[in-house]
């Protein structure tokens, strides 16, 4: 019964409402980029380390050791 | 003949890192509700903040998402090249050495250095943050030695 008569609280960060503006100026505002920042740290480090994997370290990129390799062909 | 296994290693290891991400995500951040993406930060105190850490955990898994797309293009471009070996420890391997870089790199920056977030957040950082990390670098360990087994199965179908 309680539920029932309890006001709906629509809070998404697109809803129209007094939450949903609390939220959206929560969110958006002088430390978004910061924040996003912070959230996307570990996936700028993984996508260096999958560069190096693929590609060797810059300076070593010619002596290609992932290579297995045989002088003739198979 | 020369093979290259590098193509097959990044792809899958960063397959690797986007199954270990989605893994963190839905698991501990939606089904277990541990821990969510600014929970050390902002506290699920009240509806406005868990919509706030809604939001963020949604930016996680969007980043996750498009890693997840990388890798498989780039496996995708991996399995059409002739001198890439098809050696199955070294796919394993290398998921497996992408998910424990996705636990100890996360843990490490997320959970210790901008701590926005622990494993257990009603425990601020403890033995489970230690945990996470620990996983990961038995996961790295684990990956290393399949890649390695990888590499031999490569050398004996050569010789």
């Amino acid at each position: 019964m309680i539920l029932l008569l309890s006001p709906l609280a629509s809070a998404c960060p697109l809803c129209h409402t007094e939450i949903g503006e609390q939220v959206r100026g929560k969110i958006f505002n002088s430390s978004f980029p910061l924040i996003l920042l912070e959230t996307a740290a570990p996936f700028i480090i993984f996508m260096i380390i999958a560069f190096v994997l693929h590609f060797g370290w810059p300076t070593k990129r010619s002596m290609s050791r992932g290579a297995v390799s045989r002088q003739n062909d198979v | 003949m020369t093979y290259n296994d590098r193509p097959l290693i990044s792809a899958s290891t960063i397959l690797g890192m986007g199954m270990g991400g989605f893994v963190d995500g839905i698991l501990f951040h939606q089904i277990f509700q541990l821990h969510n993406m600014l929970s050390n930060r902002v506290p699920k105190v009240n509806l406005v903040n868990m919509e706030i850490n809604m939001f963020w955990d949604g930016i996680f898994h969007a980043f996750t998402w498009i890693m997840t797309a990388i890798g498989l293009w780039l496996f995708w471009r991996a399995m059409n090249r002739d001198k890439v070996p098809k050696q199955i420890k070294t796919f394993v391997g290398s998921l497996f050495l992408g998910w424990g870089l996705f636990n100890l790199i996360e843990g490490i920056i997320d959970h210790y250095v901008i701590q926005l977030h622990h494993v257990v957040e009603n425990l601020g950082l403890s033995i489970f943050d230690l945990l996470f990390l620990a996983s990961g670098v038995i996961m790295i360990i684990v990956g290393q030695r399949l890649i390695q087994a990888g590499r031999k199965g490569i050398q004996k179908s050569i010789i």
